[in-house]
């Protein structure tokens, strides 16, 4: 990917990650876990593959680790969306032919990302709980279809087209 | 393309959880705070004045409208912290002639983002921070009581860890009779509490106070922490456990107050309000200020940043 994807990547990653800390973490959806980072994640990994999204979830993890109110180990964050971008991209070659490959992938993600996170909080506190967790993998399977075609119309207007993201 | 990314996480993490505080990583997070803090206070204030907008509410009927929940807070906090006051007034402070949170300045603040829920986390953001004079490990509360400490002060912002979170606990005393305790957080769940005496007497709805820390930090004495839900009579144990629902509300956070310390040497009598005559209630966290303009003033954030508050 080009220098001026990168940088779209990372502003969108940044624009995602604002908005999930100062309005969404406070609105009342709040107990739904809506993450739309995860979902920039999701999206360039349906692009580009499993390399580029465990790539640009490590960005986000990192984001995510820095960004007030900062929680948790720096880098553990990381590791969580990485994965859950690898696993996402497994879905890149379906999504060329349907835009509802978005729904599984980013199930498939928030699943892989609540993992770490169950065991990084039982790791810390030495207690997690599943049922706030559980709620976020219904959330980005719905998010999904609104946010990730969002997400690629704008990498779209600004990165080279790879042929597999026309058919979007 | 991948493999450096991994190899720096993991260089990350290794020196996050092996470094103290101050180290390289929060050297990198001070670095973020300073410019990520006010992208989210901009984030913050646009939704904001978006709500009132929708809401029929302009700049200033917003501004008086704080102020006015600024000065209901106070009154809520100096009506809960009456009683433990009296009894104090009668214990102790008679002969310190010290007075607790009452001359202590509180540096207003909002609330500006949130740790999601599922960060396992419960961490806010509030937009004050080392530039109106707030340091780490300040004690936090709004009207109704303790709110959590600050845990890292970037420069326009800082992070505060709620009194639900696992990772907090604060020294109680029960009101009235001044048994000791300690209330631990635990997520969504009410907190937890572990009486130090196995023999104290502890009835559902026991209000419990801050015990206060060594020179202040991280909690000052007397704020209220929240009421006892129940109690656990549990044989054989050194310590008596139970749950205790607090009177903050984290999902309802918005204004709140940083308790900034006054110099332990030099009580900075300048910035202090005259010491209050016989009748008034000399601890009260805060009390209302008599002149609408002060009011105003104590909540538009910059000005108000050293301004104590009685």
């Amino acid at each position: 990917m080009s220098a001026g994807r990168w940088l779209t990547v990372a502003g969108l990653l940044l624009i995602a990650r604002v908005v999930d800390v100062a309005l969404l973490a406070r609105s009342p959806l709040a107990e739904l876990g809506p993450d739309l980072m995860l979902l920039v994640v999701v999206a360039l990994a349906l692009a580009e593959g499993s390399m580029v999204g465990a790539a640009v979830g490590v960005l986000a993890g990192l984001l995510a680790d820095l960004t007030p109110p900062a929680t948790g180990l720096l880098g553990v964050s990381a590791l969580g969306y990485g994965l859950a971008g690898a696993v996402a991209g497994r879905w890149s070659r379906r999504a060329r032919y349907s835009r509802l490959a978005a729904v599984p992938a980013a199930a498939a993600a928030a699943v892989v990302l609540v993992g770490v996170r169950m065991l990084d909080a039982a790791l810390r506190n030495g207690q997690t709980s599943v049922t706030g967790l559980a709620a976020s993998v219904p959330t980005a399977a719905v998010l999904a279809l609104l946010v990730v075609p969002a997400v690629l119309a704008v990498d779209r207007r600004v990165g080279p087209e790879p042929p597999e993201v026309l058919r979007w | 393309m991948l493999a450096p990314l991994l190899v720096l996480t993991v260089v990350l993490l290794v020196l996050d959880a092996a470094a103290g505080p101050g180290g390289t990583t929060d050297r990198l997070r001070s670095g973020a705070a300073a410019v990520l803090g006010p992208a989210e206070r901009g984030a913050s204030s646009l939704a904001r004045a978006l709500g009132d907008a929708g809401r029929g509410l302009t700049g200033r009927t917003r501004r008086q409208l704080d102020a006015l929940q600024r000065e209901n807070d106070a009154l809520r906090l100096q009506a809960r912290t009456a009683e433990d006051d009296r009894r104090r007034i009668a214990e102790l402070d008679a002969l310190m002639r010290v007075s607790g949170l009452g001359r202590y300045p509180v540096v207003p603040a909002r609330v500006i983002a949130v740790a999601p829920l599922h960060d396992e986390a419960r961490r806010v953001t509030i937009d004050a921070g080392s530039g109106d004079g707030v340091r780490a490990g300040m004690s936090v509360l709004n009207g109704d009581g303790l709110v959590g400490r600050v845990l890292r002060a970037g420069p326009a912002t800082c992070d505060v860890l709620l009194l639900t979170d696992p990772g907090f606990s604060v020294g109680v005393r029960l009101e009235g009779t001044g048994r000791i305790g300690v209330a631990t957080g635990a997520g969504s769940a009410p907190m937890r509490l572990s009486l130090l005496d196995a023999q104290t007497d502890v009835r559902r709805g026991a209000r419990l106070v801050t015990l206060g820390s060594a020179g202040d930090r991280p909690f000052v004495p007397g704020v209220p922490v929240g009421e006892v839900r129940d109690v656990r009579v549990s044989p054989g144990t050194l310590s008596r456990a139970g749950t205790v629902k607090p009177y903050v509300d984290p999902a309802r956070l918005d204004l709140v107050g940083v308790v900034v310390q006054p110099p332990r040497t030099d009580p900075r009598d300048a910035v202090l309000p005259p010491r209050p005559s016989r009748t008034a209630t000399p601890r009260a966290t805060a009390s209302p200020r008599p002149t609408t303009n002060a009011s105003v003033k104590t909540t538009t954030r910059p000005s108000a940043s050293t301004e104590p508050r009685r």
